[in-house]
């Protein structure tokens, strides 16, 4: 029964967090992809994107790259292998997690 | 989870989804197969020509529209050597199974197996994940009018096409075809819109 709390501590919060999880899944399944996407699959606002992709970028888990699309500024996004490794191991605790949680159910 | 899975899935899958980008394919196919259709003394190049530069300026216009509306993506390289792959294979199908049209006479038609395998290809590529089960329903549905259209020789109805009008079975599997990938680019397009949440207020 303890893992299963010691397996919810052990999740990194700045992964966890839904958008940012979503940013990080998608950026994994791709080389990269720009700033209009990103912001179309997690449906948040210009503002509260911006800000997630800051705190991605700044704890090296995403690499971002501003250029000119079209005479217009684009932001490009893409995962970093420190952020393509936190992320997998991200998916590992929660696969583990669940399989305590079956088994603490099943008690 | 549920829609970091999703994510994924978008990623993976983003240019495929693109369901516009088959109408201006579709709409080339549909007016090449009525040109093709007519007498060649009443045949106008000119209007193939027109439809064919309407085709390509569609086909950017339609490009630009997803770029700066739904963003970029841009794929693994593995991934895009898969889809190239995919591309000479069926593109090499297609022109054995053209060739394989026009020199014998088969009782069904191979080309249309070709397209037909094309619409089950996507079928399996694309609706695992997404929501809205229509868009899986139609691309099943789009296998079997092709595949149906491909084998009417079969069961006794290889004239049907000369019966609608037409003047060879391989312009009525075309045709049939056409009206297929106009049909699924419009419902693709939605089905890929939907994926998407709305956004924040």
């Amino acid at each position: 029964m303890a893992s299963v709390f010691e397996d919810l501590a052990a999740l990194d919060r700045l992964i966890h967090e839904p958008a940012r999880l979503s940013i990080l899944a998608a950026l994994s399944a791709c080389k990269v992809a720009d700033f209009t996407f990103l912001q179309r699959l997690t449906g948040l606002t210009v503002g509260n994107l911006s800000s997630h992709l800051a705190k991605l970028e700044e704890a090296g888990l995403i690499l971002t790259e501003k250029k000119f699309v079209a005479k217009r500024p684009n932001t490009m996004a893409a995962i970093s292998p420190k952020g393509r490794k936190a992320l997998e191991n991200h998916w590992r605790i929660l696969d583990t997690l669940r399989k305590d949680a079956q088994e603490w159910k099943a008690k | 989870m549920q829609s970091a899975q999703r994510a994924q899935f978008l990623a993976v899958n983003y240019s495929r989804l693109q369901g516009l980008k088959g109408f201006p394919i579709g709409l080339l196919l549909l007016v090449t197969v009525l040109w093709a259709n007519t007498p060649t003394i009443d045949r106008n190049w000119v209007l193939l020509f027109m439809v064919a530069v309407l085709s390509l300026a569609l086909h950017i216009g339609v490009d630009r529209y997803y770029a700066s509306r739904y963003g970029i993506v841009e794929g693994k390289p593995r991934q895009k050597q898969m889809d190239y792959a995919a591309a000479v294979l069926g593109g090499l199908a297609g022109l054995v199974a053209f060739l394989a049209e026009i020199t014998y006479d088969l009782s069904f038609s191979p080309v249309g197996l070709v397209f037909a395998a094309a619409a089950l290809f996507e079928y399996f590529r694309i609706v695992q994940v997404g929501k809205h089960a229509f868009y899986r329903w139609l691309m099943l549905l789009s296998f079997l009018v092709i595949l149906a259209a491909s084998l009417l020789p079969l069961v006794g109805l290889g004239h049907l096409w000369q019966s609608l009008g037409l003047r060879s079975s391989l312009l009525g599997i075309l045709l049939v075809t056409s009206l297929v990938m106009l049909v699924t680019s419009l419902f693709g397009h939605l089905y890929f819109a939907r994926q998407f949440p709305s956004e924040e207020s």
